[in-house]
Order: structure tokens, then C-alpha cells, then sequence
């Protein structure tokens, strides 16, 4: 175990050069980590996920070394912190940093000494780099080796400073760049620039924010870097800078001074108009790259900015060996407003045929995932009591990163691609397919969510059951439609009615199954106590009320004599089995309605973040396949109610069996998946 | 000048920013030789000062002993040529007074070696610095202590460039002539430590946990400005930051003066242990300390001063003998004792010249 520290003043800074420098021994296979104080009150979400990995209570734990960083620029309070603190001073300190003078390293290395009781000698980096990237950093910033570009088509990165965004023409420029059949561009720029970008009516321009991903994992997925600005903006994408370096890949310099050129670095010095980047990427770069890789390799700064020579300088070799593990499929749910996303995924992932599954998913759909035959680790869900907003997605990015592995491929189900699901992509580099169903609100839209596509190798749409229902949401080769992914559970109805029967011990001649959603969504306990009346009106009707595991069920919801709580997790052999139902309008439960011949009363849910609901349910009630009626229309509820009990359930049943309805994309689903990880082997 | 001719003429050249103990030491010592020799003063700017500055102990030497002084003079001409602590210039990176003598000394203050042997400060390159402006027919360091010394005659037999160098042969310690106050009869188990507040004076917190343990009857640290944050889980300790208390209060709050330091630095000389002496007080140090004083202080490991001072507790009379002889023992720090030193230094001088 390696404990690292920057003993300065803490900032975003420090806390920046020691995540750094513990992803790259992470990478590695050290075991580092780092004091928790270190994280600094103001770090940004970016920033807790990329040091919770490496966060501890060090009171617990006895690192057998200790490496601190920017000693040039020590601070009494932070010598203080480590001196006082409740983890003993290990007995090999190295310390790195950058001296003017030999005066100056020998004050770092007295203080130091005297602070921690340990003769400590420091590295001067100015020496061992030579020409440091950027001035005064307290990361080391020293390349590492990347991973193998996996596409065929070249990626260039373009960085740019978020002001140099609100220019008239540079969002054009970069749609026009966005469109080159040659390579393929992906934008990185601050905060707020990427939110202009995506305001913008540019389409198809990926964008990262500056700090959305590692510097290594940004390096990963690229081929050239070109800078804008002014200079190097900080000590992450000086990393990102010599990455590429020290791998051979390009790096062109359209700063406005060219000031990394100027400063000794092997880069190109590239053109400065934006309108002409194009150009010299397709005539200059690209063609040459083989060319420019050999003679990057050739170049003595390379050698001197490669990480090996620090790792040598620390002793630090590498002690990962390689995995050994077979390759899986990953499947995420997300746990959304019911269990939709975990019963698609059960249903795709029961006709893999080539390769394991296992799942990690919320706690409410465990069991259901459990019981279909998959391994499941439980993932932690938001809640009002964490100290941090993202404590929850953190939590879950920790477990995910150890769940998943580079050969595996990471099948993710929902609507919000969280935070933990995009930086595990990244991070281990598994191959990527999001399954999304379509039908998003006109505002869903636009949001972020859709922008973190570019993290999947591919989209699977399973479409829904009517065409004018099936709008793109996204274009290109890697969106793949199925058809509807529905169950095809053919439990007998008459047997399921006298198991009814036989546990509630009573007879009934019509079966009503309510599933109006709820949960988080929105309440439906007054439509649900009003179905309870009507059904209290009829002799022989077994009004049922599904009510998902965990849900809460009002009180006064026991007092009918008519109306039962049902939890369950196999709401469709109930449904199967009823006369009619009266249900919300998911994807499941509708297209399951359609696919059993189920007549339905569809009561949607109307909450801004969910699917449109209404639009899927109209779809079918034109087709004369269902009737609608929204939350509020009691009446309406009312009279669809008693007209179902007087033969219109059995009209919607016919008319359902007579529908033409496409093929279930069950298989094909299946199917698009194990390509996506047959290519990865 | 008017110095006493049979002796030379001697200047001092010294760093006029130091504010502690070497301009202390220096003041000391141009009262103590002032008998036999009236040495001139060359004050000198260097870059780890402020310029102008003049410690207020040399101005009061200076009006007191009616000495004569100049400020950064550009050549110091002289018999002897004393330059005090060399680590000023440890940020210069040129020394424009050029020093021509007989002989020049350089006390070296600030050890040359840290525990483990590296380099407290540039010593190369300040040593390199005074070499290049001086011409004498003797260049000598004068270490002030027996660890001090250590350091100085390793460096001196490592460094190449160097040999034209000689150490001198007794320590040119300190001047310390404090009024001396008897024991205690009855030593109770009261036990501090008296400094400045630098991470370098204090050892790990584990040894400081040996040292001032709970069942002390009281553990009293003055300079424990860094050691606030501790007090709530050290509720035995009295801590008082620097500057806080007089000395002297401390001093009459405690039996036994425990005193260890960051295990990576040394005093080179340890004054405030010789102040514990003159106070009455059994002293604990560690081993390398404690050599200076030539059984003066107790050298021990933290792991040891608890059964030293039970010792000591049992023993009343045990007590007393030792804080006797460790008082004896600083006579070798008195004025008198310099001066016949110094004397000693610079006769054969007045033979050669």
C-alpha cells in the first residue's frame, strides 16, 4: 500500500496531482491511497469520483510507503496534518518536486526531515523532465503508455477554451469538423462551453467536459489532440498532453502564441484559423500518422516524460499481470419508477446464448433477478439522508469499477446514464451498448443524457409496438432497433384464477388487476381506492391491487372486502389471467397488454421525467385496442369500469388477438449484444 | 584600530539579520574577549535577511563595548578574520566582501550534517562562496560542539577542494554564564520542555506520548504552538504556545527538563538545556544532545525517561548530585573560559607575525 499526500496548502490543485499520480500506480497494480482530508470541501462531483477509489480513514491502515508531491511549496499545516496525524510516518518517504536551486530542494528535504522524523531526500523533477509541461505543477506529469486504438477511424480531439465558444463561428466550424469522413472529432472544453454546445442547433458534435473524464481515459479514445487557447490549461490535460506524446500520437499546437511548441515540446505547431483545421488534419496528420508515431518515439524528451523514468526514480514497477477471467455480460438496470428496466434486461438476457450474464442492480429488483437464475450485486439508491448528492452514484461507480472488466461488455438499461456507468465505460474500457426505449418527452430530449451516448459502442432501441410511436432520438451506425422486447410467459390463465380462488378462499366470477404504478412517479392511492369502490359494488369480482415489493399501500386500501394486495414480481400471469386491467402505460405493461391480449383501461402516468405515456396509450385506444382515461377523469374511470364487466373486455380481447403486431426483439437484442462482445474478444 | 596589539587585530564579520542565537552568541563573545582584543565589526547584508537589519543584541555589544563597525564593507582587513555562521549566505549566490587576514575562523553554528548525514543547508556552496572571497594563510572551521564537530570534520575530510582547510581542536562553544539555583529536596514527577515552536524541535508524536505520559504529575510544553490541536485528546498536557510564558515561570513549574527533537535534526549546541541546568533541574535529551554536555544532560531514549525520573524520585540525593555536577560542568562555557581559549588561539600568532 502506497500513501500518497501533497503537502501544500489543500486545493483542487493538490488534491488533483495526488489523484493523478494514484490512478497511474492504480494502473499500475499499486494499491494507493490517500488521506481523506485531502478532498477539499469545494472539489466538484467530477472530482469525488475520481478520488473515492483511493480515499481512506488512514487511521486504519499502515501504508508501507509514503510519496509526497510539490514539496517545493510545503505548508506548516499540512506537515503538521501528517506529523499529528493517526497514521505513522512509514519509514521510506519519497518526495518530488521542483527546485530552482540546489538551496531550495535541501530546505524542501530539511523541512520535511524534521516535519516527519525521516531522512528525506527529494526528487528534483526539473531535472529528471527537463522541460516541464507547465509551470508549478505539483503532478509529475509523466505519460503512460495507452492502450491500443481499437476504431478504425482516427479520433481527433480538439481542446478549446470555454470563452473561445461564444465566438460566432466556432460552434460552426466545429459541426463542419464534426462532418469530416475522415476522422472522428470529439470537442473538450470547460463547463460552461459544453453547455453552449449543446444549446446550440450543432448536431452530432461529442463533447467532454474538461473534467468528465480522466486524462487517461480521454487519451485512451484518442488518435490527435489539438490545443486552443492560450496554453496548457492545468495539470490534467498536461497529462492528457504527454499521454499522447509518449505513445506517438500527435499533438498539434494552435495555441495563440504557439506556447507549447515554444517551449521545447515535440508537438506540431498547427494552424490557428479554425476554418483551416480541417484541412491540415486530412492533407497533414492523418496521413502521416505512422510517420509522426516514429518519430515521437525516436525523440529523447519521450524517453525523459515517459513514466517509467519516474516509476525507475521510485522503484515503482509494475505488478499487474493480466487477467485471466472470462469475459461476461454486465447488465445494469435501472430501477426507474418500477422494474421495467430489470424485466427487459431478464428477457434479453435469457436468450444470450454465447456468453455468462450477471447483473448489478438496485436493491428492488434483486430478488426478481436472483430467482430468474443471475447473479446480482446490489447497487446503493439516491436518498435524502447522504451527506453528498452523488454519494449514492459514488458508492456505485466503486462497485461497478470492480464488477467489471476490460473484456467484459457493460449492458446499461435506463433513461439517465448516471455518472458511475460513464466513468466505469471509461475506466475499464469494457465495450459499451445502452439499451434505450424510445417515446422520450419533446423535453427529454435535448438533455444531457442523450449526449453521453458517445460512451456506447452501441445503442439498442427496442421499438415500441406503432410506428408513429418510433421516433429516433439519435442518428448513426451504431443505433440498432429491435422489436419490442416483451415477455413470453405462457403460464395458464384458468389455473392462475383457481389458485386465486383457492388462497383468498373465495370464489369470484370476474378478476379486475389494477397496476397503476406509484412509488416515486407520482400516487395513485385515490385512483386506487376509487377502483376499490367500484369493485365493492359488484357480487363475485376479485378486484386485485399489484403492488411492487416495497412499495407503500395506503391503509385504508385492506378495509375492502373486494380488493386484495398483491405484491408480486409476475404481475403479467395475474394480468393474463384477469378479465381486464386497469393499468399505468410503461413499456412493459403496455406492450404486454398488446402482446397477451390483455383489455385494458390505461390510466398513464403524466410525470415530466417519465416516457410519454399518454401518447403510447393513444396510440392503442386509436387502434380500438384499450381505453384511456387520465388520473382525474373519475367518471370516466367509472363508466369504462362497468363497461368492461358488460362485454367490452371481451370486444378489446378480440380485437387484440386480431391485431398485427411486429416481432418481439427479444433474441435480436440478444443477439446485438453478443456481437458487440464477440468483437471485443 | 586599538586592538590589543600582542594578540592582532581581530574582526568579526557576522550576518547583521540573525535574530537569534548566533547574534546572541556573537554579542557574548565580543563581551567576553573584549579584555584582550578590541575587535572590529563588519556587518554584512546577505539574501536571507532583510537588508539593513541589525539584530538589537549586537547594537546593544556594539554601544556597550564601544566597538567600531561597518556595514557590508567591500574588503574586512585584519590578523584574524572571525566569520560567524556560514549558513547565511546559504541563499546567495555571490559574496562580495573580500576577506584577506592571517587567519581566518568560521564558526559553523548550524550543523554541516543532519542525522542520517545529509546537508542541513548548501554547505558546498556557501563554504565555496567564502573560500572564493577570502585570502588568508590559515583558513579554519571552528565547530561549537562535539556533535557539531562530528559533522564539520566528516565534511571536511569528504569534500575535495577542501584540504587547505584545518578544524580547529577545541570547540568554540557557547559563552553561558547564568546564575546558578540549587535542586529541589524533593523532586516530584513534574516534567517540560522549553522552544521555539519548528517542527524540527519535536519529536514524532508517539516519543512525545512517552515522554509526558498521563501519569505524570505534570507535563508542561512552552513552544507547543503546533501541538494545539492535540490538547483535547492530551488533556494531561499544559501547552502553551511560544512567547506565551516567561521562561523562568516554566522553569518553576518542573522537576525534570525532557527534551527531544525531530530525530532527522540536532541541536548543534542546545542552550536552552544548559538554561535547564542552571535552574536546578535534572536534564534528559537524547544521546547525540547530550554529548555535548559531557554528562551534564542524561542521554536517553523516550522509552527510558520514565524510569530515569522514578529513579531520580526515589533518590532526593541522587538528584541533587546530579544537577550539582551538571552546573559545574557549564563552567566550561563561562567568558573565562573563552578567553583563555581564544587567547590560547591567537598566540602563536603573535609568534608568527
Amino acid at each position: 500500500m502506497i500513501w500518497l499526500d501533497c503537502p501544500q496548502e489543500p486545493s483542487l490543485k493538490t488534491c488533483d496531482a495526488v489523484v493523478l499520480l494514484a490512478q497511474q500506480l492504480a494502473r499500475l497494480g499499486h494499491d494507493p491511497v490517500i488521506d481523506e482530508r485531502m478532498l477539499p470541501e469545494e472539489a466538484d462531483a467530477p472530482r469525488r469520483y475520481e478520488a473515492a477509489p483511493f480515499l481512506a480513514d488512514l487511521g486504519s491502515l499502515e501504508p508501507e510507503r509514503l510519496i509526497l508531491l510539490g514539496v517545493d511549496d510545503l505548508a506548516l499545516s499540512a506537515l503538521d496534518r501528517l506529523r499529528f496525524g493517526p497514521t505513522p510516518i512509514p519509514e521510506r518517504v519519497d518526495a518530488l518536486g521542483r527546485f530552482p536551486s540546489r538551496q531550495s530542494q535541501i530546505d524542501a528535504e530539511t523541512r520535511l526531515s524534521y516535519a516527519l522524523s525521516r531522512d528525506v531526500r527529494a526528487i528534483n523533477l526539473d531535472l529528471l523532465q527537463e522541460t516541464p509541461l507547465i509551470d508549478g505543477a505539483a503532478s509529475p506529469v509523466f505519460g503512460e503508455t495507452l492502450p491500443p486504438r481499437r476504431d478504425q477511424r482516427p479520433v481527433v480531439q480538439v481542446y478549446l477554451e470555454a470563452e473561445e465558444i461564444d465566438e460566432p463561428t466556432v460552434i460552426a466550424f466545429l459541426e463542419a469538423l464534426s462532418f469530416s469522413d475522415t476522422f472522428t472529432l470529439e470537442v473538450i472544453v470547460a463547463g460552461a462551453g459544453k453547455s453552449a454546445i449543446g444549446r446550440s442547433r450543432a448536431l452530432g458534435v461529442s463533447v467532454y467536459g474538461y473534467s468528465e473524464l480522466p486524462p487517461f481515459e480521454l487519451s485512451a479514445r484518442a488518435d490527435v489532440l489539438v490545443f486552443r487557447g492560450t496554453t496548457v490549461p492545468g495539470e490534467r490535460m498536461a497529462q492528457h498532453l504527454a499521454n499522447m506524446l509518449i505513445n506517438g500520437r500527435p499533438v498539434i499546437d494552435c495555441t495563440e502564441a504557439r506556447a507549447i511548441a515554444g517551449n521545447g515540446l515535440p508537438v506540431l505547431a498547427g494552424p490557428g484559423e479554425l476554418a483551416a483545421l480541417q484541412s491540415y488534419l486530412e492533407k497533414t496528420v492523418i496521413p502521416n500518422l505512422s510517420e509522426i508515431r516514429d518519430t515521437l518515439q525516436r525523440s529523447p524528451w519521450v524517453a525523459k516524460n515517459a513514466f517509467p523514468t519516474l516509476g525507475a526514480t521510485l522503484g515503482l514497477d509494475a505488478v499487474r499481470t493480466s487477467s485471466e477471467e472470462q469475459p461476461e455480460i454486465v447488465f445494469m438496470p435501472t430501477n426507474g419508477n418500477g422494474l421495467g428496466h430489470a424485466r427487459r434486461t431478464l428477457l434479453i438476457a435469457e436468450k444470450l446464448s454465447t456468453q455468462p450474464a450477471r447483473f448489478a442492480a438496485f436493491p428492488s429488483c434483486v430478488p426478481m433477478i436472483n430467482r430468474a437464475g443471475f447473479a446480482c450485486d446490489p447497487l446503493v439508491s439516491r436518498s435524502t439522508e447522504h451527506v453528498h448528492p452523488s454519494a449514492n452514484d459514488i458508492l456505485n461507480y466503486l462497485r461497478l469499477r470492480r464488477i467489471v472488466g476490460p473484456r467484459d461488455t457493460f449492458v446499461f438499461d435506463g433513461g439517465y446514464v448516471f455518472d458511475s456507468v460513464m466513468r466505469t465505460l471509461a475506466e475499464t474500457r469494457a465495450a459499451g451498448v445502452w439499451i434505450r426505449r424510445g417515446l422520450w418527452r419533446s423535453g427529454q430530449k435535448r438533455s444531457a443524457t442523450l449526449e453521453r451516448e458517445k460512451i456506447f459502442d452501441r445503442v439498442i432501441v427496442p421499438e415500441e409496438a406503432f410506428d408513429e410511436l418510433n421516433e429516433p432520438l439519435s442518428f448513426g451506425g451504431h443505433i440498432r432497433t429491435v422489436g419490442p422486447v416483451v415477455a413470453t410467459d405462457e403460464g395458464d390463465p384458468g389455473a392462475v384464477r383457481s389458485d386465486l380462488s383457492h388462497r383468498f378462499d373465495r370464489p369470484f366470477d370476474h378478476l379486475v388487476v389494477s397496476m397503476l404504478g406509484g412509488g416515486e412517479a407520482s400516487d395513485r392511492t385515490a385512483n386506487t381506492m376509487h377502483l376499490a369502490a367500484l369493485a365493492e359494488r359488484r357480487e363475485g369480482l376479485l378486484h386485485l391491487v399489484v403492488a411492487w415489493p416495497g412499495a407503500v399501500v395506503a391503509p385504508g386500501l385492506f378495509g375492502w372486502s373486494n380488493t386484495r394486495i398483491v405484491q408480486t414480481q409476475n404481475a403479467l400471469a395475474l394480468a393474463r389471467a384477469a378479465d381486464f386491467v386497469v393499468s399505468a402505460v410503461g413499456y412493459n405493461g403496455f406492450h404486454e397488454c398488446l402482446f397477451h391480449a390483455i383489455p385494458a383501461i390505461f390510466v398513464p402516468q403524466i410525470a415530466p421525467f417519465m416516457d410519454d405515456q399518454e401518447r403510447r396509450a393513444r396510440a392503442a385506444v386509436e387502434r380500438g385496442l384499450a381505453d384511456i382515461a387520465m388520473p382525474g377523469e373519475m367518471a370516466l374511470i367509472e363508466r369504462q369500469f362497468d363497461a368492461m364487466l358488460e362485454g367490452r373486455a371481451d370486444h378489446l380481447r378480440s380485437a387484440l388477438q386480431a391485431a398485427d403486431l411486429r416481432e418481439r426483439g427479444n433474441a435480436a437484442a440478444a443477439r446485438l449484444i453478443e456481437e458487440v462482445a464477440d468483437a471485443r474478444k | 584600530m586599538t586592538g590589543a596589539p600582542a594578540l592582532g587585530r581581530v574582526s568579526y564579520l557576522v550576518a547583521g539579520g540573525f535574530p537569534g542565537g548566533t547574534s546572541s552568541a556573537v554579542a557574548a563573545e565580543l563581551a567576553a574577549v573584549r579584555p584582550i582584543v578590541r575587535p572590529r565589526l563588519a556587518l554584512i547584508d546577505v539574501d536571507m535577511f532583510p537588508q539593513g537589519r541589525v539584530a538589537p543584541q549586537l547594537e546593544e555589544a556594539i554601544a556597550r563595548e564601544k566597538l567600531a563597525w561597518v556595514a557590508n564593507p567591500p574588503v574586512v582587513q585584519d590578523d584574524v578574520v572571525v566569520l560567524h555562521n556560514p549558513s547565511c549566505l546559504k541563499r546567495n549566490m555571490t559574496f562580495e566582501t573580500q576577506i584577506i587576514c592571517r587567519h581566518l575562523i568560521v564558526v559553523t553554528h548550524e550543523n554541516f550534517e543532519r542525522p542520517g548525514g545529509a546537508a542541513p543547508y548548501d554547505v558546498d556552496a556557501t563554504m565555496s562562496l567564502i573560500d572564493g572571497a577570502s585570502t588568508a594563510t590559515r583558513k579554519s572551521l571552528a565547530p561549537i560542539s562535539q556533535f557539531n564537530r562530528a559533522g564539520v570534520e566528516r565534511w571536511h575530510a569528504a569534500t575535495p577542494g577542501f584540504a587547505h582547510w584545518d578544524v580547529l581542536e577545541a570547540d568554540w562553544v557557547n559563552i553561558f554564564e547564568p546564575e546558578m539555583l540549587p535542586p529541589t529536596n524533593t523532586p516530584r514527577d513534574r516534567r517540560g520542555r522549553i522552544s521555539r515552536s519548528g517542527p524540527e524541535k519535536f519529536p514524532p508524536l508517539d516519543a512525545l506520548d512517552l515522554v509526558f505520559p498521563p501519569e505524570a504529575e505534570a507535563n508542561v510544553i512552552l513552544g507547543a504552538d503546533s501541538l494545539l490541536p492535540l490538547a483535547q485528546s492530551r488533556p494531561h498536557w499544559a501547552l502553551h504556545p511560544f512567547g506565551t510564558r516567561a521562561v523562568e515561570d516554566v522553569l518553576s513549574e518542573i522537576d525534570f527538563f525532557v527534551y527531544f527533537t525531530s530525530s532527522a535534526w540536532r541541536e548543534s549546541f542546545g542552550r536552552v538545556l544548559a538554561e535547564g541546568i542552571a535552574a536546578g533541574k535534572v536534564v534528559i535529551s537524547d544521546p547525540d544532545t547530550a554529548e555535548n554536555f559531557d554528562g551534564a544532560v542524561i542521554g536517553a531514549r523516550p522509552e527510558e525517561v520514565s524510569a530515569i525520573i522514578s529513579r531520580y524520585i526515589a533518590d532526593p540525593a541522587a538528584y541533587g548530585r546530579q544537577v550539582e555536577t551538571a552546573q559545574a560542568g557549564l563552567q566550561a562555557f563561562s567568558p573565562a573560559a573563552f578567553r583563555q581559549r581564544f587567547e590560547g588561539l591567537l598566540a602563536p600568532q603573535r609568534v608568527a607575525a
